[in-house]
């Protein structure tokens, strides 16, 4: 066996044992964990929203097709961000390609989560916050 | 003697077992709770930082099993290394037979097939890309750099400059597509394309979310990169084919362990695959969602394709067997569960288990 083919074999051994002993992603290395949980029937299925208000006050609700992203994507960084409490930073940032559809600022900018048939208002951007992030 | 120098580690590892049952366990629960001593606590987190999120998404019990898993599967790796250098170093049956599937030749003429073949994939696979750049150029906000992308882009580095980088691909894989037709190998080609495809993969997972779709790819151009270091031969260019496919093999033997070690033999119980049906709402999904027996049945199946699909490296008359039930596995999980889709990398890879080598 040749030294390069001997490095292969280092590199897939490592690249494929990492992540499967600390469980979890190391780039570019991959954890191959994909519906390997038990299922939890307890832990309630949540889904996220965001919702524009314009200043005539109509409104409409944004889903992952809005951003041109996957819904696997948006659902996770909604996620991420709501339960790392960082939910402003993530309406700051989705309401940034929100500028291309309109010039005047919407009046206001939410995240809303449903869960268990309930939908709750989780955080939202002021009219002044979103005036400002306009004119960036 | 020679016993002693195999109990050794025996002993030492029901040491540590003893360590962790004590004390090791309190310590990764004061970790889960945020409490644990401060370099230890940023180590944790810094290489699993989902805990900031799931310490407050799920409870402590489920977290410190997941502590206790990677203690568990760390013994497993132990014991099972330990195995292997003791029948390594004692039955020479056991040495040949392990290293019998770097024995393979590979002829120039399929190598370079197979090599365009891989190139023209690789190339249809990464098409879309191109568009990605200026979507996520919209929401760089969330532009989180991983690995060595901290150092190289550590603001997102914009929609131009990633089209340049894709292009830069992009003309690479056509012209290897192209000289894999004159048979003319391009050593630091290989290396550039994997280097250039590693940075673009990292940009998309720099956005929290990441995509499994690629990996085989990935593996299939690092082992290109490695292997190109060397001129091709017959010999050389059977090594490699291995490489590939132990690579690629072992995807699917590590998406088994993970299903035995998170949620055991209970993992092929209906209700499993049923809540995935469920959540995929494909129409063929939702009607056998209510026949446990068949749900049983393809669980299993897919337990036994997963840990079983790298034997065919030693075993080489079932490979047709593999491929097949590999090849239905795929289309089953994009009819079933709306995962992938036909023509997924996952289908392509199955391209590089055919019989390319000399009989």
């Amino acid at each position: 066996m040749t030294k390069t083919i001997r490095i292969g074999l280092i590199l897939i051994g490592s690249g494929l044992l990492l992540p499967f002993l600390l469980q979890t992603d190391l780039y570019p290395y991959l954890r191959y964990g994909m519906f390997a949980e038990p299922v939890q029937e307890e832990l309630p299925a949540e889904h996220f929203l965001l919702r524009r208000t314009l200043s005539t006050g109509h409104s409409l609700l944004l889903d992952h097709e809005r951003f041109d992203l996957e819904a696997s994507t948006f659902h996770y960084l909604c996620r991420n961000h709501y339960y790392r409490g960082e939910t402003q930073h993530l309406l700051a940032t989705l309401i940034t390609p929100e500028r291309r559809y309109q010039e005047e600022p919407y009046a206001g900018f939410a995240l809303l989560r449903i869960s268990e048939g309930d939908t709750s208002l989780v955080d939202q951007l002021t009219p002044a916050q979103i005036k400002a992030l306009w004119q960036d | 003697m020679a016993r002693l120098r195999w109990l050794l580690p025996l002993l030492l590892f029901a040491l540590v077992v003893g360590v962790y049952l004590l004390w090791g366990r309190a310590l990764a629960l004061a970790i889960i709770e945020g409490n644990g001593p401060e370099g230890l606590q940023g180590l944790v987190e810094s290489l699993y930082p989902r805990l900031l999120a799931e310490r407050h998404r799920l409870d402590a019990a489920y977290l410190l099993s997941k502590a206790d898993q990677v203690f568990w599967r760390t013994g497993f790796t132990y014991l099972l290394g330990l195995a292997g250098l003791w029948l390594w170093s004692s039955r020479e049956a056991f040495r040949r037979k392990l290293t019998e599937p770097f024995a393979i030749t590979l002829d120039t003429r399929p190598y370079f097939t197979l090599l365009g073949i891989t190139m023209f994939a690789i190339g249809i696979y990464v098409l879309p890309w191109l568009g990605d750049f200026a979507t996520y150029e919209t929401i760089e906000g969330f532009y989180r750099p991983v690995g060595l992308l901290k150092v190289i882009f550590g603001t997102y580095p914009g929609a131009n400059t990633l089209e340049w980088l894709w292009y830069l691909m992009g003309w690479i894989l056509m012209v290897q597509w192209a000289t894999c037709w004159q048979r003319v190998h391009l050593r630091y080609a290989h290396i550039l394309l994997f280097l250039v495809f590693v940075l673009l993969q990292g940009v998309f997972f720099s956005f929290e979310k990441t995509d499994h779709r690629f990996a085989p790819l990935f593996w299939i151009l690092l082992c290109l990169a490695v292997a190109s270091l060397q001129k091709p031969s017959p010999t050389h260019n059977g090594q490699w084919l291995t490489l590939t496919r132990l690579a690629l093999a072992g995807q699917y033997l590590f998406s088994g362990l993970e299903k035995l070690f998170t949620s055991g033999l209970d993992w092929a119980a209906p209700a499993t695959l049923r809540f995935h049906l469920l959540a995929g709402q494909m129409p063929l999904g939702l009607a056998i969602a209510d026949m446990d027996w068949l749900l049983v049945l393809m669980a299993t199946g897919t337990l036994l394709l997963q840990l079983g699909f790298i034997s065919q490296l030693w075993w080489p008359r079932s490979r047709w067997w593999w491929i097949g039930t590999a090849a239905a596995f795929h289309i089953g999980s994009w009819l079933l569960l709306g995962i992938g889709d036909l023509f997924s990398p996952w289908m392509f890879a199955l391209v590089f288990f055919m019989p390319w080598e000399r009989k």
